[in-house]
Parts: structure tokens; sequence; C-alpha cells
């Protein structure tokens, strides 16, 4: 009895517990939900944002960083509507078996949303521009940096060295990203003793600015800001120059209009435009060419600026549900998320951090078109 | 400043009333709201577009995008409305079937061009600028006017002064007296659902040329403004249409020049609001909707 007793306490058990420890662990199937819009009026992000994620989730998982678990993404089309966002989350968020959330887009849905996260205890991870979005609580992070941060890289240069006096400004209006993003700039002119001459909005279902032409024209600018999507604000700058706006105006936009349909849909009347980026499209850093290479082999055509962001947000996500431990939970996702730091990423200067604050940092530089290329001013 | 933004105002409208026209002319014989009427304005520009893509010239792209979009329209008539005419449940059943018409067509656009905003090449049409009288006026806003008089003209003549017009107007009237009469209604049906279309097609083009944007969701704003513009000028007149798409041109137009931006459209609305108290039947219409009855 004695010796059974030896046998079994002192080798048996260890050899039973060394088994159980190098035994495969059950593959698990590990949820996300991406709650965004690929229809309506922000189709425009959604769908270049849903190609972005599907290459980053995709790859990281070809390169084993779950391990034997697998990726499942469930993707919900909120067709840009509030309402269905809400419904959306709320659905997701009650489904235990999704671990967070990517989206929504516009910071109206994702301050709208944030509360029902919270409620649930998931992470929501949006493209939202503006902070405002993150009070609903710490399950929630934005992709996007802080328009006060990236608009005065650019404020910056207008003032001290394009020595810009008097702007004419025009935003879009019914989405407060793009405001956010007139406010920083416009803020910085007026707090460096430069200035506006007009500050005028548009809806983001405009197309017809003969009006707002002849009105900028008039206004004799000497710079013409225009924080909107890049297929509207290159049709302000043609439109306006058939008006008979000077080619001595210079041209600044925003963060979402260094990209390739700016150039297509602006063609030569947009060169000189000046913009911040946070992501050049022919790629500023070893990363973000890489990026660029991969997505024209797998999609055939140049990135766009929400292809990068998407693709960013799922290295992010891939990356907090590997640090989450074999068994990731909603909170140690989590937890995870803020251990971001210094993720190799193709946006800003290519190291994605994200602070206590929950708000990302990855830099953000000048850049200018000449000739239809995009060149760095640094 | 003042004429330059006038005569802006008036290449606008001129483009609003086009497109108001057809919306009008439907709602004015068949009493029917056809809320696809902005998917086919969609419709005319993509056809233009992929026309020119394609290699064909202008001129080309605009006959085949004014037959596309006529032919769409056709196509909502047949399926969308005529099967709810049938069970005489057509009144409000249309709206909805009208709705879902445009959710598809919309749809359908919006996988071909892959929610991208699309615009005429460069070359399409040239950019000529003439200094008349201290106002630039460009060759395209000639041709936007130009394009906009001769099709409504067009219609008016062929509404007026032919027997087939005179048929239109009949059902228009009374469509049971009209039958009676020998009128066949489908071919009517048919007839104003092209010419509808046909102006929604061309509309769809000039707007695509003159704004540089086609995009899937394009005809949304033009069928509130389409929407609001018939009320003005009283809903189902052709010249009412006209009228009020060129005052909705001017108001617009006027109101982004000269006040802030972010009022054009409480501007625009109120009006419209201020016109009908004055005259709540629109500037042209009559007590009883449809002014293409009174002119048999």
């Amino acid at each position: 009895m004695g010796i059974v007793k030896f046998i079994v306490g002192k080798a048996l058990l260890p050899l039973l517990m060394v088994a159980a420890l190098v035994a495969p662990t059950v593959a698990k199937e590990l949820n996300i939900a991406v709650v965004i819009s690929t229809t309506g009026k922000y189709a425009f992000v959604g769908t270049p944002l849903k190609d972005g994620i599907d290459m980053a989730l995709a790859e990281r998982a070809k390169a084993g960083i779950f391990g034997n678990n697998t990726i499942n993404v469930i993707f919900q089309d909120n067709a840009s509507e509030k309402d269905e966002a809400i419904s959306l989350i709320n659905r997701m968020g009650a489904r235990k078996d999704i671990l967070m959330i990517i989206g929504p887009i516009a910071t109206s849905e994702a301050m709208a949303t944030g509360p029902v996260a919270v409620d649930h205890k998931i992470t929501m991870f949006t493209t939202a521009t503006s902070p405002k979005a993150l009070d609903a609580g710490p399950w929630i992070f934005k992709v996007t940096g802080i328009a006060d941060n990236y608009m005065a890289v650019m404020g910056e240069y207008a003032v001290d060295t394009l020595k810009v006096k008097k702007c004419f400004s025009v935003t879009i209006r019914d989405n407060e990203g793009y405001i956010i993003q007139k406010n920083a700039f416009v803020n910085y002119l007026n707090d460096h003793g430069s200035g506006v001459v007009a500050d005028e909005s548009i809806l983001s279902s405009d197309t017809d600015f003969t009006a707002m032409a002849t009105k900028i024209v008039n206004a004799n600018p000497d710079c013409l800001f225009l924080s909107t999507p890049p297929e509207q604000g290159a049709n302000i700058i043609i439109q306006a120059k058939q008006a008979g706006l000077s080619s001595d105006v210079i041209l600044i936009g925003n963060t979402g209009m260094a990209s390739v349909n700016y150039l297509k849909a602006g063609g030569s009347a947009v060169n000189g435009t000046y913009l911040p980026t946070e992501f050049l499209p022919t790629g500023v850093h070893a990363d973000a060419k890489a990026f660029i290479d991969r997505y024209k082999a797998a999609h055939g055509e140049e990135p766009k600026l929400w292809a990068a962001v998407g693709y960013t947000m799922g290295l992010v996500a891939a990356a907090a549900i590997s640090n989450a431990g074999d068994d990731p939970t909603r909170d140690s996702i989590r937890r995870a998320m803020l251990r971001i730091k210094d993720l190799s990423v193709p946006l800003g200067f290519g190291r994605f951090t994200i602070g206590a604050d929950r708000i990302p940092n990855f830099g953000a530089s000048v850049l200018v078109i000449r000739d239809g290329d995009w060149i760095s001013v640094d | 400043m003042l004429a330059q933004q006038i005569l802006n105002g008036l290449v606008v409208g001129g483009v609003y009333s086009l497109f108001a026209l057809g919306f009008s002319l439907v709602f004015g014989i068949h009493k029917i709201l056809n809320l696809a009427h902005g998917a086919v304005l969609m419709t005319g520009a993509f056809i233009g577009l992929y026309s020119v893509l394609l290699g064909l010239p202008l001129p080309v792209a605009m006959i085949l995008a004014i037959l596309g979009g006529g032919l769409v329209s056709v196509f909502i008539e047949f399926t969308a409305f005529r099967p709810l005419r049938n069970t005489g449940e057509s009144e409000f059943g249309a709206i909805i079937s009208s709705i879902g018409a445009n959710l598809i067509i919309i749809s359908i656009a919006q996988k071909i061009s892959n929610t991208e905003i699309l615009r005429f090449p460069f070359e399409t049409f040239p950019i000529v600028i003439f200094q008349i009288a201290g106002i630039r006026v460009s060759l395209l806003q000639m041709f936007m006017a130009v394009m906009a008089l001769a099709l409504m003209a067009a219609l008016m003549y062929y509404l007026m002064r032919t027997r087939h017009g005179r048929q239109v107007r009949a059902v228009a009237g009374n469509e049971r007296a009209a039958v009676l009469l020998g009128v066949n209604p489908n071919i009517i049906y048919f007839q104003t659902f092209f010419i509808s279309g046909a102006l929604a097609g061309a509309s769809g083009v000039l707007i695509g040329l003159a704004f540089g944007s086609i995009h899937f969701m394009m005809g949304e704003p033009f069928l509130l403004a389409a929407f609001a513009i018939c009320i003005l000028g009283g809903m189902g007149s052709i010249v009412g249409a006209m009228v009020a798409g060129l005052l909705f041109g001017m108001i617009q137009t006027l109101s982004v020049a000269y006040l802030p931006t972010g009022l054009t459209d409480a501007i625009i609305y109120s009006t419209i609001f201020v016109i009908l108290i004055v005259r709540p039947n629109g500037l042209f219409g009559k007590a009883a909707a449809g002014v293409l009855r009174s002119q048999r």
C-alpha cells in the first residue's frame, strides 16, 4: 500500500500534471463584432474601413498570433443610421460570446452607442473624431488622433511658413468630426495673429457650390481652408477656380483629404494643396509602404486613408486579443487595449500607442501636392 | 456680385425646374408621388458617365442618359405602380413601393460604383469662360440653360400641341372618360413615366457635368427639392414647376451668397412656407391638384 501511495503521489501525479500542461488546448472561436456603415452617407468610410479590418485580422491570424484559436468577425451594417447603430451595439453587446466591438464610424454614432457598450461592459473601438466619444466610460477607445494635435501641426505651418493672414473657411456642418477639425485650425489661426474672413458651412450631400464659389472669390482671401471629404473639397476648389479664384490663394485641407480620391476628383486644380496627414498615400515609412504594396496586390488599387485606419484597427484589436491571455475576456481585452504601445501601423509615424486617457498617439505631418504627387514638407 | 449670383441662381434653378417637371408631370396626371424619381436622376448621371468613360462622345452619352432615364422610369411604373393600380390601392401603396424601388436602384448603383464619388473626366466639357458686362459666364452654364429651356419647350409643345399630349391631358382630367373615348391609359402611363424619367436623366447628366459629383445618393437632395418645388409651384402644374424651380434656385443661391450658409435650408423652406400661407395651392395651383385638368 505504501509503495502504491508512493507511485501515485510521487511519480504518477507529477506526470499527469505535466501531461495536462503540455496537452494541446481546445481551440476557441474568438468573436469580434464590427458595426460600421457600408451603406448610406458614411459608406465611403465604412467600405474601405471593412477592407482594412479584414486584411489586418486575416494577416495576423495567418501569422499565428491567435495560437490555436480562430478569429470570427461578425460584420453588421448600421446604414449610417444612429438608431441602427444603437440597436446593433446593443445586440452585439448582449451576446456574451462577442469579445469586443469595432465601430461605429461617426462621433454622433459613437456618443449615442458608447453608453450601451459601457452597460454591456464590452470594448468599443471607434473611428469617432471627437474625444467626447470617450466620456461614456472606460470601455470606449478611439483610433483617430485628437484634432487639436494634428490640426495644430497644420496651423503652425500655415502661420509660420505659409504666412497666411485671412483664410476663407468652408466646413461640413452635419458631421461633428469636420467641425472639430475646422475649429482646431481656425482657433489656431486666431490665437496666432492670423484669422478668417469667412466661416461658411455646407451639407455633406451638397454638390452645387456655384454661389459659394463666387462668394469665396469676392472675399479675396489669401487662403482657402476646407474641412470636407476629399471629393467635395476638390469640387469646391474646381468650382471656385472656374469662378475666378486666383492661383495665388493657398489651399489647405483636413486630414481626410490626403487621399487618392482628392487627386482623382481634383486633378490639376488641387495642385499646391497643403494637408495635415496621418496617412500618406505613398507611405512615409517602411511599414506604411509594405501595407500599401500588400493592399494594392489584394485589391488592385491604392488604399484610401480609411483603409489604412481600418487596417490599424484590425492590428490593434488583434494585438489586444492576443495580449489578453489564453482565455481572453471582455475585461482582459479592455486592459490589454490600455497596454498597446509602439504597435507597428501604417498611420502617422508608424508607432501606435494608447495613452492612459485612451487617446491614441501616432503623429502627423504636413504634405503638399505638387504635380499630382504627395510631398512631405518636413 | 449680385448680377453674378442671379445668373448662378437662374442656371441652377433651370436644372431644378427640369428635374421637378418630371416629378410634377407624374403627379399632375396620375396623382402618384414617385419617390424613386431621385434614383432615376442618379441613373441618368451614371449612364452618361459610363458612356463617356467607354469613349462615347458627350452628345451620345446625353441621349443614352435620357433614354436610360426614361426606360428606368417606365420599369418603375411597370413593377412598382401598375400592380398596385390594378388592385385599386395605389395612393399610399405607391409611395411605399416607390421608396422600395428607390432603395433597390440606389443599392445597385452603390455596388457598381463601390460607394465612390465619381465625376466626368476633366476634358468632357471644355472649360471656356466668357466675361459679359463683368459677369463670368461659362460655356457649360450656357449649355445647361439652353438644354433646360429646350427640353421644357419640347415638353410644353408635346403636351399642348400634339394629339398624344391631348390624350395625356384627357387622362389627367378624367381617366375613365378618356378610356370611354378610346384612350388607352396604359399607353399614357408609359408616355408620362418615360418623359418624366427622360427629364430626370438629362438633369442627372447636367448636374454631373456642372457640379462634378456623381454618387449613388446624389438624387436624394434633388428629390426633396423637387417635392418642395412642386408644392411651391402648385402640385401637378407644369408652368408652376418651371417657375418654382427657378425661384428655388434663386433663393438658394442668394441665401448662400448673402447670408450665413448654415441658414440656407431654413431660409428656403421658410420662404416657401410664407408663400404657401398667401397662396395655399402654390403659385400656379388650383384647389384640386393637377392643373393639367383645367388645360383641356
